[in-house]
C-alpha cells in the first residue's frame, strides 16, 4: 500500500526586540536566572500589559517578507493553562483573529510553493528545568526571564509531501526572517522552534482524520530525521491494518525515535477568549505600506541579481546569497575590489573553510570584507601573487595587521625585476635535470612542476606566468 | 463583537442553555476543589453570567466593526525601552519555594 505523507509546520521565531511583549524588562538571553522578570511578566495581582509597538513592526515584517495579507485589525486572547513556566495561567496569543494571515513561500529545487495559515504573535513562556539538581527526582525548578519575550508563531498548511521539502522549507523561511531582521533564528538559542504535524494518506486522497505533532526538534536535520522516523513508524501500523489516534509526541535525537508524551493535563480545551486587558489591535494601511517600504531585497531576488549583475554562476550566487551577512560581505567585498569573480572565489573556497574550520558566522569573521577587496586589488595590480595572497589572508585570519603591512613586514612584494626570476630560473633547471630534459624532449607537462619548483625557490614571490615564460625560453 | 466574545472553541462557552454549564469540567479546568454544596450554588450562577453576556446576541451588530472606536492604535502601545526589572531576591520573595536564583516546585514531567 503506497502511503503519502501530509505534513504541516508550527514554527515559533522570538522578535528581535529589546524589551517583552507586555512589559519593559529586557528580552535577553543567557543571562543569570529571574534577572528580567518583574509583576506584570510574573502575573502578580493587578499588572496591567502595554503592548510593545516595536514587536508589531517586527511581526508585520516577518509577515510581509513571507507573502501575508496583514490584518487592518487583530485581537490578542488569553490561552489558559496552568504549568509553570506561565505564572498568569495563561499565555497572551492571538486565536480568532491572528496579525496576519494567507502567506505563502516557495521552496527547494523544484520550487516547492507551502501555503501559510497566518503568523501571530505571542507571548514565550519561562524556562523550566528538571535535571541536574540534588532533589530533581521531585522538584523542578524555573527561570522566569524568557516569560514574556515577543515570538511570532507561523502556522503552515499541510502542503508538505516529504521530510525533504520540510527542510527546503525552514531553510527558507530562516533565511528569508533573518533577510528581514525580525529575528536572530538560531535553534540552539532557541530563537527558531519547529513542531511538526505528520500523517499518512492515500496518494492524492482526503487529509487523514488524525495527525501526530512532534516536538522537541531543536535542528532542521532533527526535523528530517523525525520526520523519516515517524512516517516509518506510522507506515508501518497503518500497513498492519492498525489505526493512529491524534497524540503528541517527543523527538529523541540520541536514540533517533519518537515517543508519545504523556500529559497530566485535560485534553487540551484552552478556553481561549479575547484578553480583556488589552484593547483589539489596528494596524493602518499607512503603517503597513511604511513597514513593506523598508524589506530588503529578499533571497530570491538577489541570487538572481548576483548571477546577472557579477556573472557569477548560478550556484555560487544562490551560495553567496544564502544569507544577508553574506552577501552583503560579498558586495562590499565585489565594489570594493572591483572584481566580483575574484572576490565570489575568494568567499567561496578560503573564508567558507575558515568560517567552517572555525565555526564561526560571517559577522565573527576576522578579516573584513575591505580588507578582503584590498588583498584581491593588490593581486590584480601585480603587487604580490595569488601564492603570497594566501599567507597574507592566512595571517589576516588571525587578526594580524593590515594587507599592506603585511606584505611589506613579510617580504612578499612581487619579483619585478625579470633577473632575479631568471636566476631562480636557472637554478631550478640544474637542481632538476630529468624534468627539464622531459620538457625538452616534448613532456610539456612537467613545465607545471618546474613553475612551482620557481615559485618555491622565490618564496611564491615571482609572478607565475612570468616564471613559465622564463622557463621556457630558458629550455627551448 | 458579541458573536467573537465566546466563540473561541471553548467547551465551557459555546452557546448552550443556562442549565448546561458542566461545574466538574469547568472546575477540573481551573484546578479547583470545589465541594458538592459549592457546585450547587455555583453553577447556576455561572450559567446566569453567561446568559446575562449572551443578551449580546439579541443586538444586530453584524455590520458593526468591532469595538473600532477603542481598537489600539499601534501609536498607543510603549516604546521598546527597557526598565530595570525586580531584583531576583524580591521576584522570588513572592512565590512559595525557590533555590538559587530560581524558582523551585513541584516535579512538573513524569519520571
Amino acid at each position: 500500500m503506497e502511503l503519502e505523507p501530509v505534513i504541516g509546520l508550527e514554527i515559533h521565531v522570538q522578535l528581535k526586540t529589546r524589551t517583552k511583549l507586555f512589559c519593559r524588562c529586557e528580552a535577553a538571553f543567557g543571562d543569570p536566572p529571574n534577572t528580567h522578570t518583574c509583576p506584570v511578566c510574573l502575573g502578580l495581582p493587578g499588572a496591567l500589559p502595554v503592548l510593545n509597538t516595536k514587536a508589531v513592526e517586527l511581526g508585520v515584517r516577518a509577515a510581509l517578507a513571507i507573502n501575508c495579507t496583514v490584518n487592518r485589525a487583530s485581537q490578542f486572547a488569553r490561552k489558559n493553562y496552568f504549568y509553570p513556566d506561565l505564572p498568569k495561567g495563561y499565555q497572551i496569543s492571538q486565536y480568532d483573529r491572528p496579525l496576519a494571515s494567507n502567506g505563502h513561500l516557495d521552496a527547494g529545487e523544484p520550487a516547492v510553493r507551502v501555503r501559510l495559515t497566518r503568523l501571530h504573535l505571542e507571548e514565550d513562556a519561562g524556562k523550566s528545568m528538571h535535571e541536574g539538581f540534588p532533589d530533581s527526582d521531585v522538584r523542578s525548578y524555573l527561570d522566569l526571564n524568557r516569560c514574556g519575550v515577543p515570538l511570532a508563531e507561523i502556522v503552515s498548511e499541510p502542503d508538505i509531501r516529504t521530510p525533504g521539502q520540510a527542510h527546503d522549507f525552514l531553510t527558507h523561511l530562516k533565511t528569508t526572517l533573518q533577510y528581514v531582521d525580525v529575528s536572530d533564528c538560531n535553534m540552539e538559542e532557541g530563537s527558531l522552534r519547529c513542531d511538526a504535524n505528520v500523517s499518512l494518506r492515500l496518494p492524492g486522497g482526503p487529509l487523514p482524520g488524525y495527525k501526530v505533532e512532534v516536538k522537541n526538534l531543536n535542528s532542521f536535520r532533527n526535523v528530517q530525521r523525525a520526520l523519516e522516523y515517524e512516517i516509518e513508524r506510522q507506515g508501518k501500523i497503518l500497513r498492519d491494518g492498525g489505526e493512529i489516534t491524534r497524540e503528541t509526541r517527543l523527538y529523541d535525537a540520541d536514540r533517533g525515535l519518537t515517543s508519545s508524551m504523556r500529559s497530566k493535563e485535560e485534553a487540551h480545551d484552552y478556553r481561549y477568549f479575547p484578553e480583556p486587558d488589552l484593547l483589539p489591535l489596528e494596524v493602518t494601511e499607512e503603517q503597513i505600506e511604511s513597514i513593506r517600504a523598508t524589506i530588503p531585497e529578499l533571497f530570491a531576488e538577489k541570487s538572481k541579481r548576483f548571477a546577472d549583475r557579477y556573472q557569477l554562476p548560478g550556484y555560487d550566487a544562490a551560495i553567496l546569497a544564502s544569507s544577508k551577512a553574506l552577501a552583503d560581505y560579498f558586495e562590499e567585498c565585489a565594489v570594493q575590489s572591483g572584481n566580483p569573480k575574484a572576490s565570489s572565489n575568494w568567499i567561496m573556497t578560503e573564508m567558507m573553510r575558515e568560517l567552517k574550520n572555525r565555526t564561526i558566522d560571517v559577522p565573527a569573521f576576522p578579516i573584513s570584507p575591505a580588507s578582503l577587496a584590498l588583498l584581491i586589488r593588490r593581486i590584480d595590480d601585480g603587487t604580490i601573487t595569488g601564492k603570497a595572497a594566501k599567507e597574507v589572508f592566512a595571517i589576516l585570519c588571525e587578526g594580524g595587521g593590515d594587507v599592506d603591512g603585511i606584505i611589506k613586514e613579510k617580504g612578499l612584494l612581487q619579483i619585478q625585476d625579470d633577473s632575479a626570476i631568471e636566476a631562480a630560473v636557472a637554478q631550478v633547471i640544474q637542481a632538476n635535470p630529468k624534468p627539464a630534459e622531459q620538457y625538452r624532449n616534448g613532456k610539456t607537462a612537467t613545465l607545471g612542476f618546474l613553475v612551482g619548483q620557481v615559485m618555491k625557490a622565490t618564496g611564491g614571490r615571482a609572478n607565475p606566468q612570468k616564471a613559465g615564460e622564463l622557463l621556457k625560453r630558458a629550455l627551448s | 463583537m458579541n458573536a467573537l466574545l465566546f466563540a473561541t472553541g471553548s467547551n465551557i462557552l459555546r452557546p448552550l442553555r443556562s442549565d448546561a454549564v458542566d461545574i466538574d469540567y469547568v472546575a477540573r479546568l481551573a484546578h479547583l476543589a470545589l465541594s458538592a454544596d459549592e457546585k450547587a450554588r455555583l453553577g447556576p450562577q455561572m450559567a446566569h453570567i453567561l446568559d446575562w453576556v449572551r443578551q449580546m446576541d439579541e443586538v444586530t451588530a453584524a455590520d458593526v466593526p468591532a469595538a473600532s472606536s477603542a481598537a489600539m492604535h499601534l501609536q498607543f502601545g510603549r516604546p521598546d525601552e527597557p526598565a530595570p526589572s525586580l531584583a531576583t531576591e524580591d521576584a522570588l520573595g513572592n512565590a512559595p519555594d525557590g533555590k538559587a536564583g530560581l524558582f523551585r516546585v513541584p516535579l512538573i514531567i513524569e519520571r
